[in-house]
């Protein structure tokens, strides 16, 4: 039986009907200022406040890396299955090429053993050289990280955006920041192309091919034609009437924005580009010689120390030595390469827009241009060979006891062999599928120690700046990185795509290093029956990760974490976790394991 | 009367929370195309300056852009490299630019951009002319006057939203300085070009 009116029902639930409207409207708007609220502060960041800097330094290709960031051997007495092709170190040279040994060699350092090049010296600023292991103190490797799927595109895409489609590192950034340009990418790549921010910003995209990327950036800032800004009063006029249109719109709008990117317009307008390109000039010239000194003025201990003589034929090779594993070792592309010294093959080579592209990261983060940058590094140009053999030929010249006999050299060199530059075979390919185990040796080993020459050197001007009692190096993270390591053919001809074993290293004044995280398996039968057998960097189980490997979403909540962001893969554990205000490993330390069958 | 005063206060409440969260977004390189075209008039020197600033900044302006429109020829000067066969094609090489919002958010660089648009299209005399003809002023040697500023705002603000106070901060612009009445009309229609929130969304 119901009490009351037809007519008391209707009045109460008008009433209600009435009551609730706004109040339906002040929850949502409380849940969505909330949330709005939520986005740029969380973490307790605060727009354009205290937003640390991201920098990511992309190899697009996925060179191999276990010359320089991923070490596989942490003690020494650390179980692992030595691969030929793995190699950080020439071990026996010799006057004649059948007579090349390599070696995984390492040395213990802050009580580790990382490879071999780590005891090094690389070029710096002053004309001398300087440790790479400089470097050391406040870095972390992340090794043995499994990505789930092979590709190129979809791996390098995941540096910054692990859920495909989804916000991106850098796009979470240029929504907290506030400085003239949201983000920045230079040379074009998955990860630039990955770019995305939730609340709509772009991407300021440079394309390597541009001659002059700065005057790029700054065409938007360039002086005016018009000469009012010269003109103070008026300026002063215009400026008041502006004011008050915003007073005006401040009622119904959140101008805040608007304002402030006038404002920092106008400071890059009234500063004009002449400026910048004079203190531009000189950081390229700096990291210009940086890279030259590096890569073609330099003398690698164990690897480029020394003549290493090419194949050359006739050649009569020790039985107890596989002639093909031999010449695989100086296998490139299609060829063997031939000639008295293999180290005149750099003597003029070049690492492209690299010089460019780390003055411009200088540039961007002295000057607050930008809190997210992505840096595309391009492999090993301009390679000249003495002489070179085609493998195919080569190969059917050899005997039935695969040794390489005097009568048959005639076919193998006659028909073959090339002397010059080749344009498919003059470079030193990041994925390296056809370079041999020396050929990659020398390649990465040249191509890191430029790289830590010109990081030390952006690193030192990092620490140099200082806001707040902080160096720029204590508000930013530096991620190198590619889309994977590599995986060594057993054939020793070439490596293939390492896409259980990425490879990301960080830098940041807020990590104590070195740190070492991600287990790797000793050899699992899988890819050992595939041709990939020892210990080369696959990625293994994790206990605090559920007992599964790291994946690119950890890697990523990682930086987030280091940045005091938020992570676009939130669910992802960080491998560090902040004490006392110090990154400190959120997973037990690395190491090498058994597969359990 | 109790039930009366919570919904009051509610709707009072929720008012005010909604000032903050109205998030201000620009509309996009075609929409500022237009309007400019339409104040300064569809002339080929305007074009060009509102192709250059405006459309070709799909990154800082927002809109796709049309993929179909790329086509890329061998550059005669350096024929290892490619080039775009219409400069002023929306893509301008940048494919990723076919992935842009409508719109964007305001930005240093496309208020820089705006900046430039603006004060090069006021700087050129025929255009001030042009305008000054649509708002029906006699010529450019007349003063500003209010009926004309009305007429003015409504070609960057149709329905005439500026308040009165700014409207005469606006007439009090050159004066100051003495400048000429054509000056005055120039620096006031820049002033107007320059307030980006005719293209808020």
């Amino acid at each position: 039986m119901m009490k009351g009116s037809r007519r008391d029902f209707l009045k109460k639930a008008s009433i209600l009907s009435i009551g609730m409207s706004p109040l339906n409207q002040l929850l949502g708007h409380i849940l969505k200022g909330a949330y709005q609220e939520f986005l740029p502060s969380a973490h307790g960041q605060t727009i354009g406040q205290g937003v640390r800097n991201y920098l990511l330094i992309n190899m697009p290709g996925g060179p191999a890396r276990w010359v320089f960031d991923q070490p596989l051997i942490l003690k020494k007495d650390d179980p692992y299955i030595p691969h030929p092709m793995v190699s950080t170190k020439i071990k026996n040279v010799g006057n004649d090429f059948t007579a090349l040994e390599l070696e995984y060699a390492t040395v213990h350092l802050r009580g580790l053993e990382l490879p071999h090049l780590w005891q090094l010296s690389v070029p710096a600023n002053n004309g001398k050289t300087r440790p790479l292991s400089e470097l050391l103190d406040h870095s972390l490797f992340i090794r043995g990280c499994d990505l789930g799927q092979d590709g190129h595109e979809n791996n390098n895409a995941k540096l910054v955006a692990p859920f495909p489609g989804g916000p991106s590192m850098t796009g979470i950034l240029a929504d907290q920041s506030t400085r003239p340009l949201p983000s920045i990418s230079l040379g074009s790549s998955a990860a630039s192309r990955a770019f995305k921010s939730p609340r709509g910003f772009s991407d300021y995209a440079i394309n390597s091919e541009s001659l002059n990327a700065l005057d790029k950036i700054f065409q938007s800032f360039g002086r005016d034609q018009n000469n009012f800004r010269s003109n103070h009063e008026l300026k002063k006029e215009i400026d008041h009437v502006l004011d008050k249109i915003d007073q005006q719109m401040s009622s119904h709008l959140a101008i805040d924005a608007l304002k402030s990117s006038r404002e920092k317009a106008e400071f890059l307008i009234h500063k004009g580009i002449n400026g910048f390109d004079q203190d531009f000039a000189q950081i390229l010239d700096k990291y210009t010689k940086l890279v030259e000194r590096s890569i073609r003025q330099t003398s690698i201990l164990g690897v480029t120390d020394q003549k290493i003589p090419g194949v050359h034929l006739p050649v009569e090779i020790k039985k107890e030595r596989n002639p093909l594993l031999l010449l695989a070792h100086y296998h490139q592309e299609t060829t063997y390469l031939g000639g008295s010294d293999l180290r005149d093959i750099f003597t003029q080579a070049v690492l492209p827009d690299w010089a460019k592209q780390f003055a411009l990261a200088e540039y961007i983060l002295k000057n607050e241009l930008s809190n997210s940058i992505v840096l595309n590094l391009s492999f090993l140009h301009n390679l000249t060979f003495e002489e070179t053999f085609s493998t195919l030929a080569v190969e059917q010249v050899l005997s039935p006891d695969f040794t390489l006999c005097k009568q048959n050299k005639n076919a193998a060199s006659s028909f073959y062999s090339r002397k010059g530059t080749f344009y498919y075979l003059n470079r030193f390919q990041f994925d390296s599928h056809g370079c041999g185990a020396l050929m990659t040796l020398l390649g990465t080993s040249l191509i890191y120690h430029s790289l830590g020459s010109c990081l030390l050197e952006l690193i030192d001007q990092m620490k140099a700046m200082k806001s707040d009692g902080q160096s720029l190096f204590d508000q930013s993270v530096i991620h190198v990185s590619a889309e994977f390591s590599r995986m060594p053919r057993d054939k020793l001809d070439g490596s293939d795509h390492g896409w259980v074993g990425h490879v990301s290293s960080l830098y940041s004044g807020l990590i104590n290093g070195p740190l070492v995280l991600g287990n790797i398996y000793r050899e699992t039968k899988i890819f050992k029956s595939m041709g990939y057998s020892g210990t080369w960097g696959q990625g293994a189980p994790v206990e605090e990760l559920n007992q599964r490997p790291i994946n690119m979403g950890n890697i990523t909540s990682t930086v987030a974490a280091l940045l005091g962001t938020e992570s676009p893969v939130p669910r992802e554990k960080s491998l560090l976790r902040f004490e006392n205000g110090k990154a400190v490993p959120n997973i037990s330390s690395a190491q090498i394991l058994e597969e359990k069958v | 009367m109790k039930i009366i005063f919570i919904i009051f206060a509610l709707n009072f409440v929720s008012s005010a929370s909604a000032k903050h969260l109205k998030p201000l977004r620009l509309f996009g390189r075609h929409y500022v195309q237009d309007v400019l075209l339409n104040v300064f008039g569809k002339k080929r020197i305007n074009e060009l300056i509102i192709s250059k600033y405006i459309m070709q900044k799909g990154l800082e302006f927002g809109d796709p852009c049309v993929v179909n429109e790329q086509i890329f020829i061998k550059d005669p000067a350096r024929p290892q490299n490619k080039k775009l066969l219409d400069d002023d094609s929306s893509c301008q090489g940048n494919l990723s630019l076919s992935k842009n919002n409508f719109g964007s958010l305001p930005s240093a660089s496309r208020n820089s951009l705006h900046t430039k648009a603006c004060e090069e299209l006021s700087n050129i005399d025929s255009n001030i002319e042009y305008i000054l003809k649509k708002i029906e002023i006699k010529d450019a040697f007349t003063e500003p006057s209010e009926e004309g500023l009305q007429k003015l705002q409504e070609l960057f603000y149709p329905g005439g939203v500026l308040s009165s106070e700014v409207l005469q901060a606006l007439l009090s612009i050159g004066g100051q300085s003495k400048l000429m009445n054509k000056d005055r009309w120039r620096y006031i229609i820049l002033t107007l070009c320059l307030s980006e929130y005719w293209a808020v969304n």
